[in-house]
């Protein structure tokens, strides 16, 4: 950055959600005039790191800075997104960037949630294959081409948390609907040819909250930052309820 | 101690088949409100042709004729969007591409809709 001319960079208006449980009584919105540069695009996440070097006290986390740990989920500008991820250029509106947390969740400070609601639904959809069959697990399971291609756009979740906490039914219900993001990892792994335990695991979602809260409204298909499509995960559990009901 | 959580609906944006969705229910919440004194109209109107000539002015009351017209535009609105929603369930238009454009056909039915029925009433 020190070696940008005047003339090459540009300020813009970022504002940040503070909150700190041990000073706040109540969040509130910070202001910041960040220098970024004119000629070249920057992701949220350097945004965010330049006002740290102004402001030490912001607590956000961050790991991978590629889309790959999925630990920087954050409300940017009014859409859930990765920080590390998501061009400037994309979201900024009016030379302005508002950064606040995944909505829903409880603040732990800043932009750090507690993401407990999301991992305890997505514990309840056990994650792990289930197998009845005597097999030894230090061998690879065969599948076809086929059956293998039955889980692509579900194995890709990186439990960001930006769909589930994009979603209304899930803050409405975030101890009873499970939410995109375990729906997707429920289908995923009743779509996994090497998993036997199906009927427990549709028995398990037949309830009138867990799967059937979702709504359809796509929320979190337009936020997810690896292009997943939970809502059609979630269409295809219903019908798999429904023609088991039938 | 109880910690904040940020859920502003103001500030969160919500793709068109979000919006659309959600005007689904709130058209849900208007035609439930509305069919009981709209019933008791039509019964009452029912009752002979004095009551008949009484009704329709009802429909003088400019304050009456909007709310009949967000009645039957509510109706239509939430008949539209419940198809689409339908549709949906069978497992067709559950792409965001497909969502978008599914909701936009909705809003662009519905205010040709509207046209019509101002065209009737007024």
């Amino acid at each position: 950055m020190n070696s940008i001319s005047a003339n090459e960079i540009k300020t813009i208006k970022l504002s940040i959600y503070r909150f700190d449980p041990l000073k706040d009584k109540k969040p509130f919105m910070q202001d910041f005039d960040i220098d970024v540069p004119a000629d070249k695009d920057l992701m949220v996440l350097d945004v965010l790191m330049t006002a740290k070097e102004q402001d030490p006290s912001i607590s956000f986390r961050r790991s991978c800075r590629e889309g790959v740990c999925g630990s920087d989920g954050m409300n940017i500008n009014g859409k859930n997104g990765l920080g590390c991820i998501t061009p400037l250029s994309d979201v900024i509106k009016s030379n302005k960037l508002s950064l606040r947390p995944l909505p829903g969740l409880p603040v732990i400070k800043d932009l750090i949630v507690d993401m407990k609601q999301f991992v305890d639904q997505y514990k309840k959809i056990k994650p792990y294959l289930i197998t009845d069959k005597k097999v030894d697990t230090r061998e690879a399971i065969p599948q076809t081409i086929e059956e293998r291609e039955k889980i692509d756009g579900l194995y890709e979740c990186i439990m960001c948390g930006c769909c589930s906490t994009a979603c209304p039914s899930f803050w409405w219900n975030p101890d009873k609907f499970l939410g995109p993001a375990a729906l997707l990892q429920a289908y995923r792994f009743i779509a996994d040819s090497r998993d036997t335990a199906t009927e427990e695991r549709l028995e398990q979602l037949e309830d009138a909250f867990s799967v059937f809260r979702c709504h359809g409204i796509m929320n979190c298909v337009s936020v997810c930052p690896k292009g997943l499509n939970p809502t059609k995960a979630i269409g295809e559990i219903k019908k798999m309820l429904v023609k088991r009901a039938l | 101690m109880n910690a904040p959580r940020y859920l502003n609906l103001l500030k969160i944006t919500l793709p068109l088949a979000g919006i659309s969705s959600i005007l689904h229910r709130i058209s849900a919440v208007g035609i439930f409100v509305l069919s009981l004194p709209m019933t008791i109209l039509l019964v009452f109107s029912l009752g002979s042709s004095d009551n008949f000539e009484q009704a329709v002015l009802f429909f003088e009351n400019i304050i009456f004729k909007t709310l009949f017209f967000l009645f039957i535009l509510g109706i239509f609105y939430h008949f539209v969007s419940g198809i689409r929603h339908l549709v949906m369930d069978f497992g067709y238009w559950e792409t965001l591409s497909a969502g978008r454009a599914s909701a936009m056909a909705t809003f662009v039915l519905t205010g040709l809709f509207s046209f019509y029925l101002l065209y009737l009433l007024w």
